[in-house]
């Protein structure tokens, strides 16, 4: 909190200068998010549009991000400054030799969950057992099935596409999905939350924390400043779109609308409260963007496991805490 | 409701009961007819409904065929790659509704050596273009198209999406899996693909119209609107999302049962308009998808609603005319009852001469003429009463005959204890005077006599006691209070004296004797009431006072009026007192003072006419006889008797023999021969006292003198 309070005097006090007087100076970052334009990166665009990256000196152009363009990619090639990935992608990448670096993790509690209906007689993680399951691609796999493996179910995975129509029509009597996504989706399409098991992968112990800020270990090397703003800012951003959602919501429907990405806004709605539920979980005093070694390891031990890394990238390697590095 | 006059209450009645009446056939009628019309809406938007999702599903059927007749083929006919790839080109060429046929096989399916095969001829720029799909980087395997299918084992079509162009062309996509036997069954082997443009579709479901504005939409199975009027709607938010925006339970239940496959006709809010509108929903049974026909219920129920308009004002109009026709009647009826009340009131005045016409409806006719007779029956019920109070008013007096008629309680038995002022008056010697005198005669001269003094008293407010022959007994100060009833009586009895004059002028021409009349005043408490039985009574008045008031009367002489000292004390200040008496009386314990009054000052300004009361001594003593009188019977006569001195009231008479004061006497004039002339006088000893020549001396004073003696007195003492 003093470090919150400190900063946003700071803020106050070097807006004027920073924001109008040295306009020339601002410093041209770029930012890649893992995925199409939606709330789950509404703090970013909110960050930008409301000039908090302006108020920290940098010009930050945000890229279309999607399926085809990895941020992990764009970044190896230097594409992009600062990209967002899941822990687990970002452990994956790190352990594969990309030299990334956690520069801030925002999402603290995992929103990933198998959903199954109830009238396909699931109730509990066991009638799960000799079902077919669609599960997403590499980086997704983890949690279920470590899931799997911590309940000793044999499952048939079908692999899972881009919609929940395979699960909507039965093709599979269980999906994956986001809670602040295809959860939605599938209610959205007209099944009821009475009418389906969730299983969330954190209330299984499996609770790795997902989204998170990245860039080259050289980018932070050479500029730890820059990494620190561009941190704080998209913090920044965050704080106000949870006190304002209507408002961020108006930003995430700009870019939706100008990335013609098929959603609307009760969906985008749905998505940003889930966003704070998971990057503020109830209980947890964590400060934003903060990463801890104790869900670090969980996380990586559990790719070791399951073979998607030989090695663990030591933490201290991992995650550079930018912002408490400032307070030195 | 209590003070309103007749045409309000029956407005108000009338009006609010047809209106009531009214309003529920009205609301019948209109309830039957919406239902009659919302009957026919739903069945014609059934049949709207089905009608176009039967066009679509033709073209969807038709569409369907070619992709399972080629699954067939590729199940039955192994077929070389250039076949295959012709055979998709051709089927895209021939079909104009296609837009791209593809057969994906499973990986090594088709060719043992390829992981990826999946040949696809589509249109591009006017032609055919055909392609190979699959590689590492579009994995088709994971595809809506190809994985549903193969999951579910039977032909499905995909939920809506926009053409890989990236124009706005909405496709969907048929898959038909296929298979190749093996021992036991069959084993999965890829699937045949037919995309279709739905954009013939959204034209389709575009040129749907119902009533004004109804329309028609389409949702897919997972409810998102594929096509709606709305075009921000198609493709991205689903009948859920709205429901979720609008938080509409009910349209959430309603999207749950459209998307399983449901058929209904619903009221609900058209979500975009939001107006209260109907919607019919029924499936496309192949596409699993919803084809919905929305109007808005003002539409629906606008012919009924023109009716109903129509209706109001009809009966508005209609109530109008009644209030009319109800302030007509009404009129009709009140106008003769408020003249009837006008009339009513004027004889409540006392005018029973007014008539009311007898016209109008029988009930008011029947009224008029009852009215009309009360008027005349009133008349003459007024004239008898009239008649009796007259008559009776001349038996007593007019104020108490008013009083007793106004007031039941002035017949009252009972009475009360008042100060009143008593008068009473008589003529002196009038039996005597009228003895020889014929009947009629008698009641001509005491008539006028009377009637000039009631005229008096009544102008005085007196009310007349008695009248007894020529004696009057009245009061005044009942039953009325009359603050100066004293002044007043004195005032009555010196108006009284002053008429004597003209009546004895009026007599005197006639022929007729003169008459002398004494009057006393007397004023004190008495009881005052109605005396005597339920079947006579008279307003009287009763007690010492009345007798006293007698007694005094018998000491006035001729011409004089006398009052008690309780009136002299109330009046002192305007009495004019001449002769003041100090008299002995029967029955009054004490000497009584009587003051004799000349006149009466104040507002009254009475004076009596002036008698020469000064005794002329004669030169020659006048002989006379004299008789003794008690009860106006003779009881005796003196000795000789003389007059020695003389004047208009009074005598000195010398005689002999006893006589005792206050006696009354008669004198009788005698001739030189001593034969007593004709005419008399009547006289009270006033005092006795022994004179010259052992004879006594008697002064005397007149009461009542015969008109011839009176002009020969007047002769003696005033020509002396």
């Amino acid at each position: 909190m003093t470090r919150l309070l400190s900063f946003s005097l700071s803020l106050f006090l070097l807006l004027p200068p920073l924001g109008f007087a040295q306009e020339a100076d601002l410093k041209k970052v770029s930012f890649i998010p893992q995925w199409q334009p939606q709330s789950q990166f509404a703090g970013y665009y909110v960050a930008y549009e409301k000039g908090f990256y302006r108020q920290h000196n940098l010009d930050v152009r945000i890229l279309r991000g999607g399926p085809d363009r990895p941020p992990s990619e764009l970044l190896a090639q230097g594409k992009a400054d600062f990209g967002t990935r899941l822990l687990t992608t970002g452990i994956i990448k790190r352990a594969q030799g990309v030299k990334l670096v956690n520069i801030g993790q925002l999402v603290q509690r995992s929103a990933l969950m198998l959903v199954a209906k109830k009238a396909g007689g699931i109730n509990t993680p066991q009638d799960i057992n000799g079902k077919k399951v669609g599960l997403w691609g590499g980086d997704f796999q983890g949690q279920p099935r470590a899931f799997f493996q911590k309940y000793q179910l044999a499952v048939k995975t079908i692999p899972q596409s881009a919609t929940l129509n395979l699960f909507l029509r039965g093709g599979v009597e269980v999906a994956s999905a986001m809670w602040y996504n295809e959860y939605h989706l599938i209610l959205n399409a007209g099944m009821n939350p009475e009418e389906l098991t969730t299983f969330f992968m954190a209330d299984h112990g499996l609770n790795f924390p997902e989204d998170g800020i990245y860039c080259l270990e050289d980018t932070y090397k050479n500029r730890p400043e820059l990494c620190r703003s561009f941190v704080q800012a998209s913090i920044a951003g965050w704080q106000y779109a949870f006190a304002h959602p209507e408002e961020a919501l108006d930003i995430v429907m700009k870019y939706v609308n100008a990335a013609n990405v098929a959603t609307e806004r009760v969906h985008q709605k749905w998505m940003l409260a889930r966003m704070q539920d998971i990057i503020l979980p109830s209980g947890s005093n964590l400060p934003m963007g903060t990463l801890q070694a104790e869900a670090y390891d969980p996380a990586a031990q559990e790719l070791r496991k399951n073979g998607l890394i030989k090695k663990i990238p030591p933490f201290a390697e991992f995650f550079v805490n930018c912002l408490a590095s400032h307070e030195k | 409701m209590k003070n309103r006059s007749l045409a309000t209450k029956l407005i108000i009645l009338i009006l609010s009961g047809t209106a009531i009446i009214f309003l529920a056939v009205f609301t019948y009628n209109y309830r039957a007819s919406t239902q009659g019309m919302e009957d026919e809406a739903a069945e014609n938007a059934r049949n709207l409904t089905r009608a176009t999702a039967y066009k679509i599903e033709v073209v969807l059927h038709g569409a369907e065929k070619i992709p399972r007749s080629l699954a067939r083929t590729i199940e039955q006919h192994p077929l070389v790659r250039p076949e295959l790839c012709q055979l998709i080109q051709v089927m895209v060429g021939d079909n104009p509704e296609l837009f791209g046929v593809c057969v994906a096989f499973q990986p090594y399916a088709f060719d043992l050596k390829k992981y990826y095969f999946a040949p696809y001829a589509s249109r591009h720029d006017g032609g055919i273009k055909l392609e190979i799909l699959g590689s590492d980087s579009y994995r088709y395997f994971g595809t809506d198209w190809y994985q549903i299918p193969q999951e579910l084992g039977r032909p499905i079509w995909s939920e809506p999406y926009y053409d890989e162009g990236g124009g706005n062309i909405i496709m969907s996509t048929f898959s038909v899996p296929f298979y190749r036997k093996v021992s036991g069954g069959k084993k999965f082997r890829g699937v045949v693909t037919c995309d279709i443009s739905l954009m013939w579709l959204k034209d389709l479901v575009a040129g749907v119209k119902f009533y004004q504005t109804g329309y028609a939409f389409l949702i897919s199975q997972n409810g998102v609107f594929v096509t709606h009027p709305e075009r921000g709607l198609i493709m991205r938010e689903s009948i859920f999302s709205i429901a979720e925006a609008k938080s509409d339970p009910h349209l959430r239940r309603l999207g749950r049962d459209m998307i399983r496959g449901g058929e209904g006709f619903v009221p609900l809010l058209d979500f975009v308009s939001g107006k209260k509108s109907r919607l019919y929903y029924a499936p496309l049974p192949s596409l699993g998808w919803t084809l919905a026909v929305i109007f808005p219920e003002d539409e629906l129920f606008a012919d009924a609603r023109r009716l109903s308009t129509k209706l109001i004002l009809m009966a508005l109009l209609g109530l109008g005319f009644l209030a009319l026709m109800i302030i007509y009647i009404s009129r009709s009826i009140a106008r003769p009852l408020k003249i009837l009340a006008e009339k009513t009131s004027a004889i409540g005045h006392g005018d029973f001469s007014v008539a009311v016409p007898e016209t109008g409806s029988k009930e008011i006719v029947h009224l008029a003429h009852s009215f009309n007779q009360l008027g005349q029956q009133l008349t003459e019920y007024m004239e008898k009463r009239d008649f009796i109070r007259d008559t009776f008013g001349r038996y007593v007096t007019q104020e108490v005959v008013k009083r007793l008629l106004e007031s039941k309680d002035a017949l009252e038995m009972g009475g009360e204890i008042r100060e009143v002022t008593i008068l009473m008056s008589d003529l002196r010697g009038f039996t005597a005077i009228t003895a020889d005198m014929k009947p009629e005669a008698v009641i001509t001269f005491l008539n006028r006599y009377l009637g000039k003094m009631i005229e008096i008293l009544l102008d005085s407010r007196a009310i007349i006691d008695e009248i007894i022959g020529d004696g009057i007994l009245a009061f005044f100060g009942a039953p009325e209070p009359l603050e100066d009833h004293p002044a007043r009586a004195v005032a009555c009895a010196l108006q009284m004296q002053i008429a004597m004059e003209e009546i004895n002028a009026l007599n005197a021409a006639d022929g007729l004797p003169h008459l002398e009349m004494g009057v006393s005043v007397n004023t004190g408490e008495v009881v005052v009431g109605n005396i005597g039985s339920e079947r006579r009574t008279k307003y009287s008045v009763v007690g010492s006072h009345v007798n006293f008031t007698a007694r005094i009367d018998s000491y006035a002489v001729g011409g004089q009026v006398l009052i008690s000292s309780s009136t002299y004390e109330q009046i002192k200040d305007l009495v004019e007192v001449g002769e003041i008496i100090q008299a002995e009386m029967k029955g009054v314990s004490g000497v009584v003072t009587i003051y004799e009054v000349q006149g009466l000052k104040g507002p009254y300004q009475l004076r009596l006419k002036e008698r020469s009361e000064t005794l002329i001594p004669l030169a020659q003593k006048l002989p006379i006889h004299l008789y003794r009188i008690k009860e106006k019977v003779v009881t005796g006569a003196s000795g000789a008797a003389w007059i020695t001195h003389l004047s208009e009231i009074a005598a000195t008479v010398a005689f002999e023999g006893d006589l005792e004061e206050w006696e009354d006497v008669r004198l009788h004039l005698l001739d030189d021969t001593g034969q007593e002339i004709p005419g008399k006088i009547y006289a009270k000893i006033i005092s006795v006292k022994p004179g010259a020549d052992n004879l006594n001396e008697a002064a005397v004073r007149f009461t009542s003198v015969s008109p011839e003696i009176y002009r020969f007195i007047r002769e003696v003492a005033g020509g002396a």
